[in-house]
C-alpha cells in the first residue's frame, strides 16, 4: 500500500467534509501485564475500557460551524481517513483567534463505539474562500471597564464538556454516555488586565466576540462568555512587551 | 517614449520634505500567505493571509544636503508618510518607521547614506503624503582632512573614511478586529556602529598599540564633518561609552599605513548628531 497524502486523506463528521488542517485518531486499550508468582508472565489485561478519541483542527468557511452545535446530548458519526466511528461525543470545542491570523477552529470527539474499516483515500472538492480573520473579527463588548483590555491580540474561546461512560458487565461497548457538566471559557491576552482580580472571586466578565471574514461577514456562531472571572495574569520579559490575560468561565450544565 | 519614466520625472518624499540626492530607490509590498492546504481537499487551491502586510522602502542618497531631515526621524514614536512619484503615478505610505540608517564619509567625495523603511497600514497611490515646498539645497562635501576624530582627549584629522550605521527594531501590535497595528513599538537598547579608517602616524600607532595589548577600549568619541566650502558648517557625532570591537592593520609598499577601527555603542536615546 502506498502512502495517502494529505489531499486524499478526508475527515468528516455528520457525513460533512472538514476543511481540516490537521487530525488524530487515537485509541488505547489501557493493558497491564498480569503475573504469577515468581514473576512470570500470565497475561495481559486491559485495566479499563478502551478509549478512542478523533481530534481535528479546522477552519470553516459557512455562517455556521455545525461541530460548534454538537456540545449537546446526542452522539454523532464520522470517518477520518476511510475508517468509520460511530457513538462518539464532542469533548473539546475550542477556538482560536489571534490578530490576522485565519480564524482556527479545534474539536475533540471521544468514542465511545470503536471504529471499522481500512483506510481509504478519498477527496471533495467546493470553495474554500472566505474565512474568518483576526483582523476584521468583530469584538462587540471589548474595552477597558468590561474586561480591562484595549487591545487584545488573542482570543480562546473553549468548551468542555463532560462524558461519562455507563459500562455494564459483558459488554464492551458503554450502555449509555452520560452528559455531564459543561463549561465555557474565554481568555483573552492583551496589554492590560483588568482591576485586579478580588479574593470573594466573585468578579463578572461578558464577552462577545463574532468571527468575521475579509468582506466583514460573520462566520461561525457568535462567541459568548457570561460568567465570573477564573483568572488574571500580566507577565513580561526582558525585550518584551507586558502581556496581560483574563479568564472568564460560565457553567452552563 | 512608450514606457520609459526619466529620473527627472521622479521624486521621492518623506515625512512632506522632497529627499535630494536619491541614487536608487526601492518600495515593495510584501503580504504573507500559506496555501488552502485541507485534509482531502482537491478544490480550487488558493493562497490564505495569514500576517499582516508590511511596505519597504529603501533609498539611497548622495548626500548633497544634511541628512538631518532623516536623523529626526530615526526614534519617532509616530510614523511618518512618504512616497514616491513617478510618471505622475504615486506610490505611498501612511505610516513608515526607519528600520536602519546608514551614512559614510571619506575625504573629497560626496557622502552616501542608506535608509530602510519598514511601513505599516495603507501602501498605494490613493494614501494622501504631505508635500511640503521646501526643497533640501546645501550642498555637504568634507574636504580632505575635513574629517577629525577626537578620542583620548587628542584629536586627529588624519581620518579617512567615517561611516555610522544603527538598525531600529520596530514591531507592529495588531490587535484583534484591526487591520492597521494598534502600536509600533521601539525596541531598545538602540546599538550604534561605526567605524573610523586613519592613516596611522607615531601617536595613532602607539594609541592603537595600546588598545590592542589591553583588548576592550571604550571612549566617548567625538567625530567632526567640516564642510569643503565652510569650515563652520559641521556634523558632529558624539559616542558614549563606544567599545572597540574589532580593528584592521594594512600597511603598503607605497607607505599607506592603516588602521581601520570598528566600535559599537548602544543607547535608549537618540543618536547625537548635531547639524551646525
Amino acid at each position: 500500500m502506498k502512502y495517502i497524502r494529505h489531499q486524499e486523506c478526508e475527515v468528516e463528521i455528520n457525513q460533512q467534509k472538514i476543511f481540516a488542517k490537521s487530525a488524530r485518531l487515537s485509541a488505547s486499550s489501557n493493558s497491564t501485564e498480569e503475573r504469577v508468582y515468581g514473576g512470570e508472565l500470565r497475561y495481559y489485561a486491559a485495566s479499563s475500557p478502551l478509549s478512542a478519541s478523533v481530534d481535528f483542527n479546522y477552519y470553516i468557511t459557512g455562517k455556521e460551524d455545525f461541530i460548534g452545535n454538537l456540545t449537546g446530548d446526542f452522539s454523532c458519526s464520522g470517518r477520518f481517513c476511510g475508517i468509520e466511528f460511530s457513538g462518539a461525543y464532542l469533548s473539546n470545542y475550542s477556538i482560536k483567534i489571534e490578530a490576522y491570523k485565519p480564524v482556527e477552529f479545534n474539536a475533540s470527539f471521544s468514542i465511545y463505539s470503536g471504529y471499522r474499516g481500512l483506510t481509504q483515500t478519498g477527496s471533495f472538492g467546493g470553495a474554500s474562500t472566505g474565512l474568518p480573520n483576526g483582523a476584521y473579527t468583530e469584538l462587540l463588548n471589548f474595552n477597558q471597564n468590561s474586561i480591562g483590555i484595549d487591545f487584545p491580540q488573542t482570543i480562546n474561546y473553549d468548551v468542555e464538556c463532560e462524558r461519562t461512560p455507563n459500562y455494564v458487565i459483558g459488554s464492551e461497548f458503554p450502555e449509555d454516555v452520560r452528559y455531564g457538566t459543561v463549561r465555557r471559557k474565554m481568555s483573552v491576552g492583551g496589554e492590560n488586565i483588568g482591576s485586579v482580580i478580588n479574593f470573594s472571586g466573585r468578579d463578572f466578565g461578558e464577552i462577545t466576540v463574532s468571527p468575521r471574514n475579509i468582506d466583514y461577514a460573520a462566520r461561525g456562531q457568535t462567541l459568548k462568555c457570561k460568567g465570573i472571572i477564573n483568572s488574571q495574569n500580566l507577565s513580561i520579559s526582558s525585550n518584551g512587551l507586558l502581556a496581560g490575560s483574563v479568564e472568564v468561565m460560565e457553567s452552563l450544565r | 517614449m512608450k514606457g520609459f519614466v526619466h529620473n527627472a520625472e521622479q521624486s521621492f518624499y518623506i515625512n512632506g520634505l522632497q529627499m535630494s540626492g536619491v541614487s536608487s530607490l526601492d518600495a515593495s509590498y510584501s503580504i504573507p500567505a500559506e496555501e488552502n492546504n485541507f485534509l482531502g481537499y482537491v478544490g480550487p487551491a488558493d493562497l490564505i493571509q495569514n500576517a499582516p502586510g508590511v511596505g519597504n522602502f529603501s533609498f539611497q542618497r548622495v548626500m548633497m544636503s544634511s541628512d538631518e531631515p532623516i536623523t529626526e526621524l530615526l526614534l519617532m514614536e509616530e510614523g511618518f508618510d512618504g512616497g514616491v512619484e513617478f510618471n505622475s503615478q504615486e506610490i505611498n505610505f501612511q505610516s513608515g518607521y526607519i528600520n536602519s540608517y546608514e551614512c559614510s564619509f571619506s575625504v573629497d567625495s560626496l557622502p552616501q547614506s542608506t535608509v530602510s523603511i519598514s511601513a505599516y497600514g495603507e501602501v498605494g497611490p490613493f494614501v494622501v503624503k504631505q508635500k511640503n515646498p521646501v526643497n533640501q539645497r546645501e550642498l555637504f562635501t568634507p574636504t580632505s582632512s575635513g574629517i577629525s576624530i577626537d578620542f583620548d582627549g587628542r584629536e586627529t584629522n588624519r581620518v579617512l573614511s567615517f561611516s555610522f550605521s544603527m538598525n531600529l527594531d520596530h514591531s507592529p501590535v495588531y490587535k484583534i478586529g484591526s487591520i492597521f497595528p494598534c502600536e509600533v513599538v521601539l525596541g531598545t537598547p538602540i546599538r550604534q556602529n561605526f567605524s573610523i579608517e586613519i592613516e596611522v602616524d607615531d601617536y595613532q600607532t602607539r594609541s592603537v598599540y595600546d588598545y590592542m595589548k589591553t583588548g576592550i577600549h571604550f571612549e566617548d568619541i567625538k567625530v567632526i564633518l567640516r564642510d569643503q566650502c565652510s569650515q563652520d558648517r559641521q556634523i558632529e557625532y558624539n559616542f558614549n561609552d563606544a567599545h572597540l570591537l574589532s580593528e584592521q592593520f594594512s600597511t603598503d609598499a607605497d607607505n599607506n599605513t592603516k588602521v581601520k577601527l570598528n566600535y559599537s555603542t548602544v543607547s535608549r536615546h537618540k543618536p547625537s548628531i548635531i547639524y551646525r
